[in-house]
């Protein structure tokens, strides 16, 4: 059953061109990615933009969609990610069906951020956030006020004079309401839910960079790693448009990724990342007889190598293994992607 | 309430990461080793200095680290370079920091490069040609004759941030300016052979060093400054050196060894390893070590 579905996945082409200030956080929030995907899995994608992709050409098939080419692009600093990987990890990533389980994303436009870092010789940071938290998982709701608070905490420092680190801890809360989530029912009707209630969101993360005498021009090695848990507990209305029952809600949900890259020659990476999401417990109350609440798993292993003729241009081949889809259901991709970034190059962040 | 519990835990971790220490001391964070051994000699015991990087390090490309942020967090007083050395993490570093005594501007952020004329200041500037620094090349340290004016703006500078001590740093000013100037002319005397002599580098670090002394430097082996050399622009400078023959190759202890090697087996030419910063040989352990170590390696190589 498992080896029936698993088909190889032709070439994809992404040509990524982040325009703008290349620093910080902004890297991720000023990248304007356009891309032609060529995409063949034996599942469908639809939902494919691009300029190179022919008009009029209908790429579904059937099954669910890639979680791929949608994913969220504006993180916050402190959970920023660099897509050492060609695709953002799974809890990074916000598709259809069964990944939209256990995908969480973190996101929303921040009103405010306040940090303290204490003076001591350990690096000591404690921070507050305030956001509209009108993106996933909170819910635009057309009110003053601040929508979603967080806290967090970082710590870091040196092993000698090779090695540093930064370990963090975030707490996100936010209240959403009437939060629309298109999905597809038991019967395999297309539905809109809707949720209320409360989400919270925990964050752990890690980074260990490594580089002989701390000077990683010619070697260099960083680990990454985060781990995410929601809960939701609140009111669900199943079917908005039809049926709209609305009963009690609760779910805990989890996703993490470990990463490593290592730069073994100058211009030269490697790197593989293992990520994975559970869509945990759900309990959907009566709803249960319209909505699927079986528990998935879905992870993926990639392993990538780049060459980087310059700080602008890179050119990276990436294979993955991807059970995004749950269990029994493979897919193998070959990504061959080109970034280039035009604009200032501002300083390197940790 | 959930949320109360975990902002009384998040102050209880933030009261608790506080180790009071009534440390009268100033504390300096310079950028580099050389700036380092200069805070210790006119400010002694006076100063607790913590060093952002080491001699194996690239100063250009540095990260401002957790540890960093740290250190400028806590700090009375900064001392780099400057001259866009830092560009690529002295401003995140300071900002990150949020302590503002230390920021571009205040009595507590001293820029080295300010108090010395600078070389090659470029007339045009283009990122295809590679790291160019707007403000001319940064790399003051390898002239010993640059100490004088910044040891005395510096020394000014301490005194101003710790009034109290304000005679204690003059004092050690006037006598590492006479040990400094001593030792200046006994490099000059022992350095004397070396003028003229035809040079290859490997990063253009070195035109103040070449200025002092006369070297000539007639090839780099870095297609454009802070580009890593390939086996095409390696295999053009052996061609270069076939016209006008050099001495030898000289790099700083950080650079990469490799490219040197290749040239210096092709060419049949010493490669000449300078400390370039306290801390870059053994024998490089202070300033005046640093240029004893550098003036004796150089003279080796041309025998």
């Amino acid at each position: 059953m498992i080896a029936r579905s698993l088909k190889i996945a032709l070439g994809m082409l992404a040509v990524s061109v982040a325009v703008g200030a290349h620093a910080q956080e902004q890297v991720l929030s000023n990248s304007v990615r356009v891309g032609y995907y060529y995409v063949t899995y034996d599942t469908h994608a639809d939902n494919i933009h691009g300029p190179f992709v022919p008009a009029g050409v209908n790429l579904k098939v059937q099954d669910v969609a890639t979680p791929y080419f949608a994913y969220v692009r504006r993180l916050t600093s402190h959970f920023s990610v660099e897509l050492a990987v060609g695709a953002p990890p799974l809890t990074k990533t916000e598709g259809k069906g069964p990944a939209k389980l256990g995908s969480v994303p973190y996101n929303g436009q921040v009103i405010t951020t306040a940090r303290w870092l204490a003076p001591t010789p350990l690096f000591l940071e404690f921070g507050a956030e305030l956001g509209r938290g009108a993106n996933f998982p909170g819910a635009e709701r057309n009110k003053n006020g601040s929508g979603r608070g967080a806290i967090f905490a970082h710590a870091g420092g040196d092993w000698g004079d090779s090695s540093s680190w930064r370990a963090g801890l975030s707490y996100m809360q936010t209240s959403p309401r009437d939060r629309t989530d298109d999905t597809i029912d038991l019967a395999g009707n297309d539905v809109t839910n809707a949720f209320s209630g409360k989400s919270r969101l925990w964050v752990a993360d890690l980074v260990w960079k490594w580089a002989p005498n701390g000077n990683p021009t010619r070697q260099n090695f960083k680990l990454q790693t985060e781990y995410f848990q929601r809960r939701e507990r609140g009111a669900l209305t199943y079917d908005l448009t039809g049926v709209a029952a609305t009963d009690a809600y609760s779910s805990r949900q989890s996703g993490a990724y470990v990463q490593a890259v290592y730069q073994f020659l100058p211009r030269w990476r490697t790197g593989v990342r293992y990520d994975r999401l559970d869509s945990g417990t759900v309990d959907l109350a009566t709803n249960a007889i319209f909505l699927d609440s079986t528990n998935t798993r879905p992870s993926r292993v990639t392993w990538m190598a780049d060459y980087n003729s310059s700080e602008f241009s890179r050119i990276r081949l990436q294979i993955a293994h991807d059970r995004a889809r749950g269990e029994g259901k493979a897919d193998n991709q070959v990504f061959v992607q080109y970034q280039m970034s035009l604009g200032a190059h501002g300083a390197h962040m940790f | 309430m959930q949320l109360r519990f975990f902002v009384s835990a998040f102050l209880a971790l933030a009261v608790a990461a506080f180790a009071p220490g009534a440390d009268a001391a100033l504390k300096v964070l310079a950028c580099e080793p050389e700036w380092a051994s200069l805070v210790q000699e006119l400010a002694g015991d006076h100063a607790s200095v913590y060093v952002a990087t080491t001699a194996l390090q690239d100063p250009h490309r540095i990260q401002a680290k957790p540890s960093l942020i740290a250190s400028a967090r806590s700090a009375d007083l900064v001392v780099c370079t400057g001259a866009e050395l830092e560009i690529g993490w002295l401003p995140v570093l300071l900002r990150q920091s949020g302590n503002s005594a230390v920021q571009a501007g205040q009595p507590g952020n001293f820029e080295a490069a300010a108090y010395v004329n600078k070389l090659e200041v470029p007339t045009r500037l283009d990122r295809a040609e590679g790291d160019v620094h707007a403000a001319g090349n940064p790399h003051i340290q390898t002239d010993p004759r640059n100490f004088v004016p910044i040891a005395e703006a510096l020394a000014g500078r301490l005194a101003t941030l710790d009034r109290t001590n304000a005679g204690f740093y003059q004092a050690r000013h006037a006598d590492f300016v006479k040990r400094w100037t001593a030792a200046i002319e006994r490099w000059q005397a022992q350095g004397a052979p070396l003028r003229g002599t035809p040079i290859v580098i490997q990063h253009k670090g070195f035109p103040y060093l070449e200025q002092w002394l006369g070297l000539v430097e007639v090839a780099t082996l870095e297609p454009k400054p802070g580009v890593e050399p390939t086996t095409g622009s390696l295999t053009e400078v052996l061609a270069q050196l076939q016209q006008k023959p050099a001495k030898m190759i000289l790099r700083a202890a950080y650079n990469d060894g490799r490219s040197s090697e290749w040239l210096a087996g092709r060419a049949k030419l010493p490669i000449v390893v300078l400390p370039f910063t306290v801390g870059g040989s053994d024998k490089a352990r202070d300033l005046f070590g640093l240029f004893d170590d550098t003036i004796a390696r150089l003279l080796a190589a041309q025998q």
